[in-house]
């Protein structure tokens, strides 16, 4: 059976599905830390407490980063079906879903930066892995 | 079924990666769909609306978040702290420590900000009993505004019922109470309710208090001096400015919370060596 064009390079579905389960790694742990009610672990970086318990922390009393981590498993489901099924509506679906978390963690960025004063390294790497699982499918879709 | 008996049952779905298979590369159809383009729905379109979703995601999330009314602390959990500034200390307004020390510092906070409390409640007892008792150093809490976001602004209110505590003399103490009662941004923890719960806490007299906080010179007097501290570059929160009492303009500045205490206590000591300024690296944004 030849292989469509998009599953000729098993590189980009494994390096997204990669960058998804990182994201699905950090969202979980953001959300099991903020659901016992502590603070993340910073580290030696700092401002995570400070977004953390910021008003922006929470919409519609669930924590952002629930809904993050809805939307990286999500994304992870659709970049798998991607990796082991080669199906374009599966890598479409990873590239709009991925757009748009893009939009949303732009914003959150925004917000840390001018609206709470504090960087996450957390919130950072988490935005990464989306900007990067993003391109890699926009990559993928371009061939 | 099948119309074929002789062979076996084929589901839907494999039918279609038959299809597909057969298709050579590159010129993959899908013709048992409703196709916009050649290759199913365009990039463009698909595109187009992942971002409008990714807007109207971050509008609803504007709607929700700024405020947040299903949680506002209420009046009854309000927590009594330990005084930061122990009576036997000169306190003069925002001032505490002896008037004649050789340095001051100046802490610049946000009422709401999370960091400024954490610094009043790990480092500032610290710093008082180590420079301010012995007459080192004289700490000044410059309050400003500007994490508020709604109306009245909370960040703003809690300014003012500090400002109004301190004409009764009363300004450590509702400092610490502020500080040891936020409960998020904008959330309410500094609802007028919960001032005025504040305020008798700390054993104010509340006419005066009250009729200070309704004063629109106190309002302006915090948005004054939330305009000089951002005219001077002070735009996050806690800045402290440490500085030779005889020389206020030459103070150095610290953002945001020293890493550790020892830090902040080091570079208070080789001032007061030296008289001169030394480098502390800033930490917490």
């Amino acid at each position: 059976m030849k292989r469509p064009p998009w599953v000729a390079r098993a590189t980009a579905p494994l390096a997204a599905t990669g960058l998804a389960a990182a994201g699905v790694l950090i969202a979980a742990y953001l959300t099991a830390t903020r659901l016992a009610g502590d603070l993340p672990a910073c580290g030696p970086l700092v401002g995570c407490e400070q977004v953390a318990t910021s008003a922006y922390s929470d919409v519609f009393g669930i924590p952002v980063a629930a809904f993050g981590l809805g939307f990286s498993l999500v994304v992870l489901a659709a970049v798998v079906a991607w990796w082991r099924t080669g199906s374009r509506r599966a890598i479409l679906a990873a590239y709009a879903l991925g757009l748009m978390g893009l939009v949303v963690v732009a914003y959150l960025t925004y917000l840390e930066l001018f609206v709470i004063h504090a960087i996450c390294a957390w919130c950072v790497a988490y935005a990464a892995t989306v900007a990067l699982g993003w391109g890699v499918t926009a990559l993928a879709l371009r061939r | 079924m099948p119309a074929d008996p002789s062979s076996p049952p084929v589901s839907r779905r494999e039918r279609r990666r038959r299809e597909r298979a057969e298709i050579p590369s590159g010129q993959h159809r899908r013709s048992s769909q409703k196709s916009v383009g050649r290759k199913g729905p365009s990039l463009a379109v698909v595109s187009l609306l992942a971002a409008l979703f990714g807007f109207a995601a971050i509008a609803a999330f504007q709607l929700a978040a700024p405020g947040d009314e299903g949680s506002s602390p209420g009046v009854a959990d309000l927590l009594v702290p330990p005084a930061t500034i122990p009576a036997g200390i000169a306190v003069d307004g925002e001032s505490a420590g002896r008037p004649d020390a050789a340095l001051v510092l100046e802490i610049y906070g946000d009422y709401q900000c999370p960091v400024c409390a954490r610094f009043a409640r790990e480092y500032l007892g610290r710093l008082v009993a180590d420079f301010v008792q012995p007459g080192d150093l004289r700490v000044v809490d410059r309050a400003i505004a500007f994490l508020g976001t709604g109306q009245p602004d909370e960040s703003e209110q809690a300014a003012i019922g500090a400002a109004c505590a301190a004409d009764q003399n009363r300004y450590w103490a509702f400092h610490d109470i502020l500080l040891w009662n936020q409960h998020g941004e904008n959330e309410g923890a500094f609802s007028p309710e919960r001032l005025a719960a504040m305020a008798d806490a700390v054993g104010l007299e509340r006419g005066a208090w009250d009729a200070c906080v309704a004063d629109p010179a106190r309002l302006a007097a915090i948005r004054q001096a939330t305009a000089d501290a951002a005219a001077a570059q002070i735009v996050s929160t806690p800045t402290l400015v440490l500085g030779n009492a005889n020389d206020p303009a030459g103070g150095e500045r610290i953002v945001g919370m020293p890493r550790t205490y020892e830090e902040l206590a080091a570079a208070i000591r080789a001032r007061l060596a030296t008289g001169a300024a030394t480098s502390i690296a800033p930490t917490v944004p």
